[in-house]
């Protein structure tokens, strides 16, 4: 049991952690309080809470897949947000700007609450059971550790680059973030069967298996899928292309702007 | 223009509803068991799998094969779109109790 909490825990943890350590980066190398994204993530952890504890009911909207079309909406928001953050700082409008601030915080709130609320289930699933629930918590806070670890890691590895460095290392990371998140999005409407389910392009489950511990990492970073369907692949490269444009065109619009 | 709109998009809804249902597959989940273990489903079908949670812990019904995961909370039950798929052992397993809840849909062609 402990393993399998390790494993779980750590699993979601770490997705969300990509987020939050590329904005704590972010805030870190603007040389701004980095209070408001632990407000974030306190308001992401009580959006989880209420997640998980509405989750039966979510369930069955919409005849049954209200959770694919939650965790949807989540996905698509993420995206959105990130998009806007893109927008905004290659516009050059930077930190402590309070839009700068509130995409920043939104997107960290969505990504806490879908993966906090799956560890809270998982976690309250064990309440009638003391023995178990032990190991359980044990292996989830180590589950957690490493996560964040991982998350303090990344940080690290950011705010040693030079300021204008890792400002576009950081961009590169949420762009591929935000094809990651669409792809997802995709995968839940396939499983909602809002989106036609067609067979898989390739499989690379040979190379790179789904099940493995670089699969898994892949997973976290872009959502690696071994057998990505048609839709996922033109999702992800439209999401990947739609960020780059928005980079480039608030750049040109700038650049514009101070010939004028 | 308006009320075109709205008599378009009821048209476009029509056919959507009298498409033939996909066929229903039931699985149990019970003392972190899935029942069946092994369900046979037809290729090149899409099927409606119907997992009935009986536990009183939630589970997570999971498959890298088929690409699907959903959390079925205690005592409910969910519904997953699977398919169509080629004929082939596609595992899944509940993330939240991986050890004992492990299963694996075969689709096979019919008629074989």
């Amino acid at each position: 049991m402990l393993l399998n909490s390790v494993i779980l825990v750590l699993r979601e943890v770490l997705e969300a952690a990509m987020v939050v350590s590329l904005f704590m980066a972010f805030t870190t190398v603007s040389q701004q309080s980095r209070y408001f994204l632990l407000k974030a993530i306190l308001l992401g952890l009580v959006a989880g809470a209420t997640y998980a504890y509405f989750l039966p009911e979510i369930s069955n909207w919409l005849e049954g897949i209200g959770q694919e079309i939650t965790n949807t909406i989540i996905h698509l928001g993420i995206y959105l947000f990130l998009t806007g953050f893109l927008w905004l700082i290659s516009s050059n409008i930077l930190l402590p700007n309070r839009l700068v601030k509130a995409v920043m915080m939104a997107a960290i709130i969505l990504a806490i609450s879908r993966e906090s609320a799956e560890i809270m289930l998982y976690i309250s699933g064990f309440r009638s059971d003391h023995f178990l629930m032990r190991s359980v918590l044990s292996g989830s806070l180590i589950g957690l550790a490493i996560g964040v670890s991982c998350g303090i890691f990344l940080y690290h590895l950011m705010i040693a680059l030079k300021p204008a460095a890792a400002t576009k290392f950081i961009c590169v990371l949420v762009v591929i973030v935000g094809g990651s998140m669409m792809s997802q999005a995709t995968q839940f409407l396939i499983q909602a069967d809002w989106l036609p389910s067609t067979e898989p392009v390739w499989d690379s489950s040979h190379i790179i298996s789904e099940h493995s511990l670089p699969g898994q990492l892949l997973y976290a970073l872009m959502a690696y899928e071994a057998t990505p369907t048609w839709s996922q692949i033109v999702v992800y490269l439209t999401s990947l292309a739609l960020m780059i444009l928005v980079i480039a065109s608030a750049r040109f619009l700038q650049d514009q702007s101070k010939y004028d | 223009m308006m009320k075109y709109f709205f008599i378009c998009m009821a048209i476009m809804l029509i056919p959507l509803n009298s498409y033939a249902a996909p066929p229903v597959f039931e699985i149990l989940i019970k003392d972190h068991l899935f029942y069946p273990d092994e369900l046979v489903i037809p290729a090149n079908t899409k099927v409606k799998l119907l997992v009935k949670n009986q536990d009183a812990t939630p589970e997570e019904f999971e498959s890298y094969e088929l690409n699907r995961e959903k959390v079925i909370p205690g005592n409910t039950q969910a519904i997953i779109f699977v398919g169509p798929l080629p004929p082939g052992i596609y595992p899944f397993f509940g993330e939240f109790f991986p050890k004992t809840a492990q299963g694996k849909i075969i689709v096979k062609e019919s008629g074989k």
